[in-house]
């Protein structure tokens, strides 16, 4: 009993070693070879001697509606869109620091909605963060606001497992193969096609009236002297309000109910290609 | 609890170290720390359903001491008949009250005449196929004298209810298993060792190849409308390592696990996929089913013996008993009906048992012959697997349909990945078991041990599909 005892506790140690081993190439790998998040886009293609105009925060609704490419094209402004699926205002201030400490930026505009209402980091966003939890600053956001953070930290090569869909072995080969996010083309903006069918008003309601993040973000700003701008992206139909934004959030502009053109969304929350044309010209009108 | 989930990672120590460590010399101590790690490992579903695999283990308990001691052959028979009808009522009722109801209603609407149907809302006991099936063989080999009764209720208890292969087998023999509870158990270093190591090999055939096979499996046989025959063919693959990876998966978890608690249970799978013809793929495939309804039905049918009639209504029986077993779908039925064709040609040809020995024993690749058995075997079985995941006759109809007009295209699946992406894994698999074929299972007695375990832990880790896990298929049966 007592060799057998040993010998478990060998194949355990093995499966010790083998996990941390792998949590270290898959960290190294992630940070060194091309990138398939913004995050390591940001990291690896910019510094601090990149000047740009501006940048774009937020969530998908920021991603599909604003494109940077036509914004360079018709201002001579170079900016990037750095919004990415499911965002909330937790990922927009780390993507934020990033942007502080790799590029020389003028100019941050966050898109803002029901994510106001979200404090804990979001589980689908979060997941590309989860390879530089080695960083300092990105291991104290998490340490503050994850449930989990034990598990992604303490754990080795947990959260790889946890995520393998997203941040699996199949990502890191498509990284190793040198195969970069397409978004990177154009500036971070990606496109999407459909029609949505649905007529129905959508609605949403803010719950808090103050979220830590933003304000937090709002500090940052402040300390690095970048402008900061909230705008909320075209929703079709909308029959809530924003008026927590309008009373609290300076530089505020809400486009929720710019358009009432069905054709132009792709669902309720989304504009579709031809709508973010429009939103793209509407927004160089306001800012630019 | 599943056995690919952190309870059982919890519950197997602690029942190993109370075992062992603990009541090392009681052998009647452990058992009955067997019968109740066994009763929590099945209630950590639903402790409502102990209470039939309780009442199953009382009637056969005291229905076969009652059999033994009985020399009138009337009263054994209502013993006896007792015992089946009592066991396959509970298995009817909760498999397959809803489908005899349905096609019921649906016959009576065929011919024009509409009648009302209640279906019940009843939710399916994990793993009723399995211990039904086992206490039957238990009541059957007590009537046939092959078998004494067990006088001791928590051997007989334990028997029924062993937690490694109480909700999806191996269906064990009451002559192979109950014995085993009244020997006092040593434990064995080299056989524990073997019973983690196939524990590992069942974990990576269903982390890494069923879990992975099933995310295309079930996207391409979702949206079969929107690929090409191709794709769906390799839906169709797909899917047969999948059930393949996560049934025969579960039996080496089961079976590994006995061997911790010195138990030996019998073997499940061999390399199924490697037959030769399809009497080899059954003598392969979930070998204690097979085996099963070989004794108790195929058997007492008259067997192969007799007329070319009777070996062809034996032959259906049998696989359209072992097709209905499976589920109450008529894609079962028509599954067991496909393989009853495709084993046919065999039995009346007498060729059904030309394939007994390993395949390629003295050399290390098949000959050409032997390859081109395996390709078609595997494509008949690939075929009926069609069947098997289909959600119901019409949709696998419209699925070969597809596939018969061969057009050939290499597509990117809704789940954003390439149909192909999941054959270099299955291709490690048959490496892995082609140079195993001549064993129990690959990871046992090998030379280089902590490396080929390394290696298994690192495929397991780096290719196990840890997001999309899914429940074991058998359950449902």
């Amino acid at each position: 009993m007592k060799k057998f005892l040993i010998h478990i506790l060998k194949t355990v140690l093995i499966f010790i070693i083998l996990a941390y081993f792998l949590d270290f190439s898959y960290t190294f790998i992630y940070s060194k070879s091309a990138p398939r998040s913004k995050i390591t886009w940001l990291k690896q293609s910019f510094s601090k001697k990149d000047s740009l105009e501006y940048v774009l925060l937020g969530s998908s609704r920021c991603i599909h509606s604003l494109n940077s490419k036509t914004i360079l094209e018709k201002t001579g402004k170079k900016g990037l869109n750095l919004a990415y699926p499911s965002t909330g205002p937790f990922e927009v201030k780390l993507m934020l620091q990033e942007v502080i400490k790799n590029t020389n930026t003028k100019k941050v505009f966050i898109q803002i909605d029901y994510s106001f209402n979200q404090i804990s980091p979001d589980n689908l966003a979060k997941i590309n963060w989860l390879p530089y939890l080695t960083e300092d600053n990105i291991n104290k956001e998490f340490e503050r606001f994850e449930p989990d953070y034990f598990y992604y930290n303490y754990i080795p090569f947990y959260k790889y497992l946890k995520f393998d869909s997203k941040i699996g072995f199949r990502n890191l080969f498509l990284s190793v193969s040198g195969k970069k996010i397409n978004t990177i083309n154009n500036l971070g903006f990606k496109a999407t096609d459909g029609i949505l069918k649905e007529k129905t008003p959508h609605f949403y309601t803010l719950k808090r009236e103050k979220n830590i993040h933003i304000e937090e973000i709002i500090s940052l700003c402040k300390e690095n002297n970048i402008e900061l701008m909230f705008f909320t992206a075209p929703v079709f139909n909308f029959e809530g309000n924003h008026k927590i934004f309008e009373n609290s959030l300076n530089n505020y502009t809400d486009f929720s109910n710019a358009y009432s053109d069905i054709t132009l969304f792709k669902d309720h929350t989304h504009l579709n290609t031809e709508g973010a044309i429009k939103f793209t010209e509407l927004f160089i009108q306001t800012y630019f | 609890m599943l056995f690919n989930s952190l309870d059982f990672a919890i519950f197997l120590p602690i029942v190993f170290f109370i075992y062992w460590i603990i009541l090392k010399n009681n052998l009647k101590l452990q058992n009955i720390l067997l019968l109740i790690a066994s009763y929590v490992f099945y209630g950590w579903w639903d402790y409502r359903f102990l209470s039939l695999i309780f009442i199953s283990s009382c009637l056969d308990y005291i229905l076969s001491i009652g059999i033994y001691k009985s020399e009138n052959i009337s009263k054994r028979k209502l013993l006896l008949g007792i015992s089946i009808a009592v066991n396959l009522g509970l298995l009817g009722f909760f498999k397959y009250y809803n489908f005899f109801l349905n096609s019921f209603v649906d016959t009576f609407s065929f011919f024009g005449k509409t009648i009302q149907g209640n279906s019940l809302n009843i939710i399916l006991p994990v793993g009723i196929s399995f211990y039904t099936f086992q206490t039957l063989s238990y009541t059957i080999d007590v009537y046939r004298k092959d078998l004494k009764p067990s006088k001791n209720p928590i051997d007989f208890f334990t028997y029924v209810s062993f937690f490694p292969q109480l909700v999806a087998g191996p269906i064990e023999r009451a002559t192979n298993l109950l014995p085993q509870f009244s020997k006092k158990r040593q434990f064995n270093l080299e056989n524990a060792k073997n019973g983690i190591n196939q524990i590992i090999w069942g974990l990576f055939k269903k982390i890494v190849i069923a879990d992975n096979c099933a995310q295309y499996a079930n996207d391409i046989f979702n949206n079969y409308e929107c690929y090409s025959s191709f794709t769906l063919f390799l839906g169709g693959i797909y899917f047969a390592f999948q059930i393949y990876g996560d049934f025969s998966g579960y039996s080496d978890i089961a079976i590994g696990t006995s061997r911790l608690f010195g138990f030996k249970l019998m073997t499940n799978f061999k390399y199924p996929y490697f037959s030769r013809d399809i009497a080899e793929f059954w003598r392969r495939w979930h070998i204690s089913l097979s085996t099963w309804f070989r004794d108790y039905v195929y058997i007492p049918l008259g067997g192969s013996k007799g007329n070319n009639l009777n070996k062809i209504k034996n032959t259906f029986i049998i696989f359209l008993i072992s097709g209905f077993w499976h589920g109450a779908n008529w894609t079962f039925i028509v599954w067991g009906f496909l393989n009853a064709l495709y084993f046919l040609p065999l039995s009346l040809s007498n060729s059904n048992r030309k394939n007994l020995n390993t395949i390629a024993s003295n050399s290390f690749l098949p000959k050409g012959k032997e390859l081109f058995g395996i390709l078609v075997t595997f494509t008949l079985t690939v075929f009926g697997w069609i069947f098997f995941r289909a959600e119901n006759v019409s949709h696998a109809f419209s699925y070969i349909r597809k596939i018969a007009q061969f057009q050939f295209s290499i597509e990117k699946l809704s789940i954003e990945r390439f149909a192909f992406e999941s054959l270099p894994l299955i291709l490690v698999l048959v490496v892995i078991e082609w140079f195993a074929r001549h064993k129990e299972f690959p990871l046992l007695d090998m030379k280089f041990p902590r490396l080929k375990i390394a290696f298994i832990l690192i495929l397991i880790l780096s290719f196990g599909s840890f997001s999309e896990i899914q429940d074991f298929i058998y359950f449902k049966f």
